[in-house]
């Protein structure tokens, strides 16, 4: 069986989102199928402009297809045109132009899926809100499988994602919370989806010591993983943390992993350490109280889940959905709406050792039972086999010339 | 440790939590009561230090009183009724009036401006019905005269055709009554 996996970038250095997902993915799926991938010769989310050569390479063993960006976005333009779409009335012409001025505008992509179609089973996308996913499901819509990775962003309400999810011919969705989101707002319960997400390795060699020796760490800290940015909640996550620090006298210390486009406050108790390598990071996690997760919009949350396979307790944004529901149905972490909230939660956890020991408990359970590669492998399996399934029976169904 | 352990013995004195089976929803719902209880308490406590205290007694009262302070407590007794007048001299309580009034002015004239917009936004939404309902009423009067403009043309073609036929009828007879 061939599948080829559609994204909108796809490299190495891509350390997060839905294109590490999809890399991830393919790199797994590589052991059951025949797996090509195609995707756009750009870099920079913001521009999508063309940095990588294009044609042919293998990325760890996995076959890319690198297809030229025929104009890169322009971001003040694409800024003003999503800002009147959102604010107002709008024609349905007006969300397409959106949509190509989003980007990556690939039609040379979208060409050759037409004429490739009998080459390949199965084409899946991922991230539903690009021009590859729109115009790639329109092509080959019977052999299409749509990994949306949908947050609660006010774009997906747009009328053209209505049409795109009744489309495909399934949906592999990231979280109930996302599938619940994705129905009601298409109604696009006939068609066949499985809850999935991604899986996570962990490194098995981890060790705390090491790394507070390597970064002259004391005492016990918090600790926050990704992008330090306002999406992400970050600003309310320092404003909370310095409340909690000067109300309660706390010793705790919060430790920041990732690039920052947010200003950090300089506290000696936050250290910000910028990007690591994932030995680095999986050290800092192992001698972490609990993980702080502050963001607002989340499809999975794939630092969620490394926590809960290290056995640690999660302190989530509660307004975020997704969030919220992984914590309920692992019970592997608590809440927060707002400072009130968060200061109890975060002073409950620090306060109950046990407590912090249970929730990492629960939350690795919950991780070996959804989100080990054999499970997820096990899950992409299915939504195939079930396709298959239907091709059978329809051409047993369908009258003979 | 030992603070630690304190504040285990605390919490689990506030808090039911079933270790074994960790129920989140029921530690959620005991951590936000909790933290309303809290904000409750700390507003509460905001509450009564932002009000003014009750009035100090008189220190002095149960000293013997001089001359000096007799006389000056019977001109204090004979200001009382200017005391406002002598507090609102004395401290610039009327600069903070002057200032809440400016602001409470200003508010006051972005709320005019404010529901002049709306005001203003009602209207268009209203010219934009009335536009939608003449644009729909043009298109039935076009639609109207184009089927009025494919009858007329059919009757001119009717037309046409009997004035070719008494033409020819015409032609008939005159050749009939020649011969």
């Amino acid at each position: 069986m061939k599948v080829v996996f559609v994204v909108q970038r796809y490299s190495l250095e891509i350390s997060g989102g839905a294109e590490l997902h999809c890399r991830w993915v393919a790199e797994h799926m590589a052991k059951h199928w025949e797996v090509e991938v195609w995707t756009t010769r750009a870099f920079d989310y913001i521009t999508w402009r063309n940095h990588y050569p294009g044609g042919r390479e293998v990325i760890n063993g996995v076959p890319v297809r690198r297809y030229p960006v025929r104009r890169p976005r322009d971001p003040a333009r694409f800024g003003r045109l999503q800002a009147r779409i959102l604010a107002g009335e709008h024609k349905a012409a007006d969300e397409l132009r959106w949509l190509e001025e989003e980007g990556p505008l690939v039609p040379s992509l979208i060409a050759d899926l037409r004429p490739n179609r009998a080459a390949a089973d199965y084409f899946i996308f991922f991230s539903y809100r690009y021009y590859h996913s729109y115009w790639g499901v329109r092509a080959v819509p019977d052999k299409s499988i749509l990994v949306p990775t949908a947050e609660h962003d006010p774009v997906i309400h747009l009328r053209l994602f209505k049409d795109l999810f009744r489309r495909p011919r399934a949906f592999i969705y990231n979280s109930v919370e996302e599938r619940d989101m994705i129905q009601g707002l298409s109604g696009n319960r006939a068609v066949p989806g499985l809850v999935t997400g991604v899986g996570t390795e962990v490194l098995a060699e981890r060790s705390a010591e090491r790394f507070r020796r390597a970064y002259g760490l004391e005492g016990d800290y918090l600790i926050y993983i990704g992008r330090v940015d306002q999406n992400k909640g970050c600003h309310k996550m320092f404003d909370y943390f310095l409340r909690f620090k000067q109300e309660t006298g706390s010793p705790v210390k919060l430790v920041l992993i990732g690039g920052a486009v947010l200003p950090i406050p300089r506290h000696p108790d936050i250290r910000h350490l910028g990007i690591l390598p994932e030995q680095d990071k999986f050290d800092a996690l192992e001698g972490a109280l609990l993980l702080l997760m502050p963001s607002f919009y989340e499809s999975l949350s794939m630092v969620t889940l490394e926590a809960w396979a290290l056995g640690k307790p999660v302190l989530a944004n509660a307004l975020c959905e997704v969030l919220r529901g992984q914590c309920r149905r692992s019970r592997g972490g608590l809440e927060f709406r707002d400072y009130a909230e968060f200061r109890e939660a975060l002073g409950l956890l620090l306060a109950d050792d046990r407590l912090r020991q249970a929730l990492g408990r629960s939350g690795a359970g919950y991780y070996r039972e959804n989100y080990t590669w054999e499970v997820i492998e096990g899950k992409y399996l299915a939504v195939v086999n079930q396709l298959q399934e239907e091709n059978r029976c329809r051409s047993i169904n369908s009258p003979r010339p | 440790m030992e603070d630690k352990e304190k504040g285990e013995r605390r919490l689990s004195g506030i808090y039911k939590i079933d270790y074994e089976a960790v129920d989140v929803e029921a530690i959620m719902d005991q951590v936000r009561q909790k933290a309303a209880r809290q904000a409750g308490q700390d507003g509460e406590a905001g509450a009564e230090s932002a009000e003014p205290g009750p009035a100090a007694p008189p220190a002095a009262a149960a000293e013997p009183l001089g001359l000096k302070k007799k006389i000056k407590m019977k001109v204090q007794r004979f200001l009382t009724p200017f005391f406002p007048l002598q507090r609102l001299l004395a401290f610039p309580v009327h600069e903070d009036l002057m200032k809440a009034v400016a602001q409470l002015h200003q508010t006051d004239q972005r709320l005019d401006r404010l529901q002049a917009k709306v005001h203003e936004r009602n209207l268009t939404q209203e010219y934009v019905k009335l536009l939608h309902i003449l644009c729909h009423n043009l298109v039935a009067e076009l639609t109207k005269l184009r089927v009025e403009h494919e009858a007329l043309k059919l009757k001119t073609q009717v037309l046409e055709k009997d004035f070719e036929h008494l033409g020819r009828r015409e032609r008939a007879l005159e050749r009939r009554s020649q011969s």
